[in-house]
């Protein structure tokens, strides 16, 4: 486990870098006991960079992706390591200071935009709100800038949507007036928490094109969580790959998809790649485990061919930040056997 | 709009039915609407019968609504067999009486009700929260009069500070709109609660926090905002209820409403009276329950667009 | 679950629940089943009482000697009324009175309920149109009204009442059973069972059924407990019961008439319908919980 001292002498070094995670551990407290739900998370977003967070459900990327923004639920607290914004520490921040920094410095959008946006208020309104609560501008510039970004990102008429309400949309386009509010403040990081997933192929694919072009123009990072390795293929410029509350591995995306070293990031990409006739699909034998279930030594040996003794300890992350892997016998060059 | 129109044809529509059915129901027995004018046995079959001529007994019953009916529209309810006044005299004047008590309830329940539900869920977990909702279900497991004759016990006889029968000064009035609130104030706290609870963890409440809004507008705009589709329905089933537990309070503190006036009438079978009163009440209960629909589709956007179904 | 606590390390988050909390809830009280057990024994014993001639005597016989006598006196554990009832007998009678009636009028109203509210919500447009009418129109009046019109007709009893709180009962019950069909016509599984070919009324039936489950043993708990409590309101304004048959409702309004001499007719009879009442709310909502929350999972 990294220690709090270690964490924070990597930022004493840092440069230039967005977003900076730390050895995070996120537990459920109860009381004077805790269980760990996300253990050991090192991992950096640099600027203008587009690094995917990859993994299934319950591998405990959507807490990180929330504890980056001081928005943990009940209960749930960071209880290790140290996640730093632009330079500003988010674990020691007071409420106040992260309120200050969601919207203008930091900025995250869900997965469903349907249930996202406030149903009883036109979404015009809720777009000058966010600007509104951070800014002293008058509610006609606020409206204008609004209507102007709406159209910045696609949406058609945006004078007459703006006064839309979130249903009368489809759901590409609410979608859209999400990303829209977000960026609307122009934080540094935008955080994606699988916001395609809910949307048709068609339209994702107009998204990300939409995402490409957004972080061409305003110079943004993104960390972009999701499942599906497809869109993270096209999208992203590094990724790190999760499984059990823990990053197993990390590296460029062309590195980490024609050579995955760790097995279960190869099991992904079996997993995903189709089309081949004849060829059976690929699969991993078992279930993501819960955190009660967590095995001591390396989480993924009880699914992995490749586990042996030596894999009853606990693997820490070989290699480096950029490219690194947790495993006690990484796979090599090549993707065959 | 045009839902709205819908919705008040239906209404009409029942109340169509509900005056049809009130009129057979006391009308259907002749026998007894001059039982209660005169005694049979000891009068002379011939008086009966003039009697039941002159109150139009005689004629089919359908023609008997249909001038029932056109009398109302002219303003005629009839004339009360045991007062000899108009009947709607007679409305007019305990009306009053009870829509003075209803509305006081009504006020104290929702007035009290929805803060106490709101702070609640805000503070869920606390000695607020805990408190309010161990009095919301002590309130609505105990019945209505159950609850008077205990405040009765305690306000009228021990304490004796406020008086218990009778209408004459705003006093009068606490005691029965207090009653007549505890049972539809503790059930506004619990929906409220639960309202906004459900809100609270919604997933737009989590948008709005990421993005960086203030606490106290997240809550007080737009969870409240959204808390109150249940909130509004309940009104509507509570009106209904309300009105049933108006007569019983009304009986035991003895104010002078619609209430009592009805529960005498029939027991009197003083049927004009009595079949006004109980056309009167379904029609409070068949109206405001279409204004509560017309409401509740208001207050969701969501309902306005897609929602065709009849209730 | 390691138990060392380091200092939480954050500020600020928003308020909702954790994930996986509620799960303790899905046991039913046990305090709760205790406490109506403890009433079923006691109205068993008030129906046995009412019953079996040798038994009644205690609840009707009158020692005017032994008037007003307060709680704790030998012989009469909670006292005497105006008549010198002893009032525990009385009390057991008029619980067991309560249990009938409330069981009764409750397997009426979800009996019709169902009825109706499968015709309408499964033949098509007029068949619901026409049960909405007749429920709203029954919704119009509520049950204290019929109640005093049946009194009228029949003449005062019980009878009367259970016959007006089951013509009202049935629609709350309606309304619910022809919204889950409607919902259920919708849904998914329907078609792809029609799809399968099954017949349309099996479908409905056989889903409908166990969907309907939960509701209906929550509203039947639900319709017991409100019928008790209204019986004992219309016979407190004389329509029930009629004496010498006791009731809850009826020992209410006679304690009443002497309110100012004996306060413990109102407050034992009172305090046993309110309890009554606090156990069966607590009930339905255990019920209603451990139905609930497994369709609610959070993750």
């Amino acid at each position: 486990m990294t220690e709090f001292s270690t964490a924070h002498a990597l930022l004493a070094g840092a440069e230039s870098r967005a977003l900076e995670i730390a050895g995070l551990e996120i537990s459920i407290v109860n009381g004077g006991t805790y269980r760990p739900l996300v253990t050991d998370v090192t991992m950096t977003v640099g600027d203008g960079e587009i690094v995917g967070l990859v993994g299934e459900s319950g591998s405990g990327k959507s807490l990180t992706a929330l504890a980056c923004m001081g928005l943990l639920p009940d209960g749930v607290r960071v209880t290790n390591g140290e996640i730093s914004l632009d330079g500003s520490s988010v674990v020691s921040a007071t409420e106040s200071d992260l309120r200050s920094m969601r919207g203008p410095r930091i900025g995250m959008i869900f997965q469903d935009p349907m249930t996202s946006l406030d149903p009883c208020f036109r979404i015009g309104r809720q777009m000058v709100e966010a600007i509104t609560e951070h800014e002293n501008v008058s509610k006609q510039a606020a409206r204008k800038r609004a209507v102007d970004f709406l159209g910045h990102v696609g949406v058609p008429d945006p004078a007459h949507r703006f006064d839309a309400f979130p249903h009368e949309l489809s759901g590409g386009l609410r979608q859209r007036v999400m990303i829209a509010t977000a960026l609307l403040l122009e934080p540094k990081v935008l955080i994606a928490d699988e916001p395609t997933t809910a949307l048709d192929v068609t339209t994702q694919a107009s998204i990300l094109r939409l995402v490409h072009r957004l972080r061409e123009e305003l110079d943004m990072s993104v960390l972009w969580i999701s499942h599906d390795l497809a869109v993270v293929a096209q999208l992203a410029d590094r990724v790190a790959v999760m499984y059990a509350g823990e990053i197993v591995e990390t590296g460029d995306t062309g590195q980490i998809f024609a050579r995955p070293r760790h097995h279960y990031t190869r099991g992904l990409l079996d997993c995903a790649s189709h089309g081949e006739r004849g060829v059976p699909f690929g699969y991993i034998d078992g279930v993501v485990p819960e955190p009660a279930e967590w095995l001591h030594g390396c989480r993924f040996a009880n699914r992995c061919a490749r586990a042996d003794s030596v894999c009853a300890e606990h693997p820490d992350v070989v290699g480096s930040e950029h490219r690194g892997v947790r495993c006690h016998h990484p796979l090599g060059e090549g993707r065959s056997a | 709009m045009r839902y709205v129109l819908q919705r008040f044809a239906y209404a009409v529509l029942v109340l169509v039915l509900a005056s049809i059915v009130t009129f057979m129901s006391l009308r259907v027995t002749p026998g007894d609407v001059v039982a209660s004018i005169v005694n049979p046995a000891t009068t002379p079959p011939e008086v009966v019968e003039q009697l039941k001529e002159r109150l139009g007994l005689n004629l089919p019953l359908w023609q008997q609504y249909w001038n029932y009916l056109t009398g109302m529209f002219g303003g005629d309810l009839g004339v009360s067999l045991v007062t000899k006044l108009p009947v709607t005299t007679l409305i007019a004047n305990s009306a009053l009486y009870t829509v003075v008590l209803a509305l006081a309830a009504f006020v104290v329940a929702f007035g009290l009700g929805v803060p106490i539900g709101v702070v609640a869920a805000l503070n869920k977990g606390g000695w607020f929260d805990r408190l309010s909702l161990a009095l919301a279900s002590f309130f609505l497991a105990i019945p209505n009069f159950v609850l008077a004759l205990v405040a009765v016990l305690a306000f009228g006889l021990y304490l004796r500070w406020l008086p218990v029968s009778g209408s004459g000064s705003f006093k009068h009035l606490i005691l029965p709109a207090l009653i007549l609130a505890a049972e539809p104030c503790a059930l506004t706290v619990r929906v409220g609660r639960t309202a906004v609870l459900e809100q609270l963890t919604a997933d737009y409440t989590r948008t709005l926090w990421a993005r960086g809004v203030r606490q106290v507008r997240i809550h007080w705009i737009h969870v409240l905002r959204n808390s109150l589709s249940p909130i509004i329905s309940l009104g509507s089933i509570q009106i209904r209820t309300l009105l049933g537990y108006t007569l019983i309070v009304e009986v035991i503190f003895r104010w002078p409403g619609l209430g009592t006036q009805l529960v005498n009438s029939i027991l009197h079978r003083d049927y004009p009276v009595a079949q006004a009163l109980a056309l009167l009440l379904a029609a409070v209960v068949i109206i405001s329950s279409a204004v509560t629909d017309v409401v509740y589709r208001w207050a969701d956007p969501r309902v306005r667009l897609t929602g065709s179904e009849a209730a | 679950m390691t138990t060392a606590s380091p200092t939480p390390v954050t500020a600020g988050g928003a308020v909702y629940t954790a994930v996986g909390h509620d799960r303790r809830r899905a046991r039913i009280n046990p305090w709760v089943v205790g406490g109506l057990a403890v009433y079923a024994i006691a109205g068993l014993i008030g129906i046995i009482a009412l019953i079996v001639p040798s038994l009644s005597h205690l609840m009707t016989d009158q020692d005017l000697s032994a008037t007003f006598k307060p709680p704790l006196t030998p012989g009469h554990p909670l006292g005497t009324d105006s008549l010198g009832r002893d009032l525990m007998w009385r009390i057991l009678g008029g619980l067991g009175v309560s249990i009938c009636v409330g069981l009764g009028v409750a397997v009426i109203s979800i009996v019709l309920g169902l009825v109706l509210g499968v015709f309408g919500g499964f033949f098509g447009r007029a068949a619901a149109v026409g049960t909405a009418l007749v429920v709203d129109v029954t919704w119009a009046f509520p049950a204290i009204l019929l109640a005093i019109v049946f009194a009228g007709w029949l003449g005062p009893g019980l009878p009367a009442v259970i016959l007006a709180l089951a013509l009202t009962g049935w629609a709350s019950f309606a309304v619910i059973v022809r919204g889950e069909m409607l919902s259920l016509r919708e849904r998914d599984f329907v078609s792809a069972a029609r799809v399968l070919g099954v017949s349309r009324i099996r479908i409905s039936l056989t889903h409908l059924l166990i969907s309907l489950f939960p509701v209906t043993v929550v509203m039947s708990v639900f319709f017991v407990s409100t019928s008790i409590v209204a019986e004992s309101g219309l016979s407190f304004l004389g329509l029930g019961a009629q004496p010498p048959m006791p009731s809850l409702g009826v020992i209410l309004a006679e304690g009443r008439d002497y309110l100012s001499r004996s306060w413990w007719p109102v407050v034992f009879a009172g305090g046993a319908l309110t309890v009554l009442v606090l156990l069966m709310n607590a009930l339905a909502d255990n019920l209603r919980d451990r139905f609930d929350p497994r369709n609610r999972s959070s993750r």
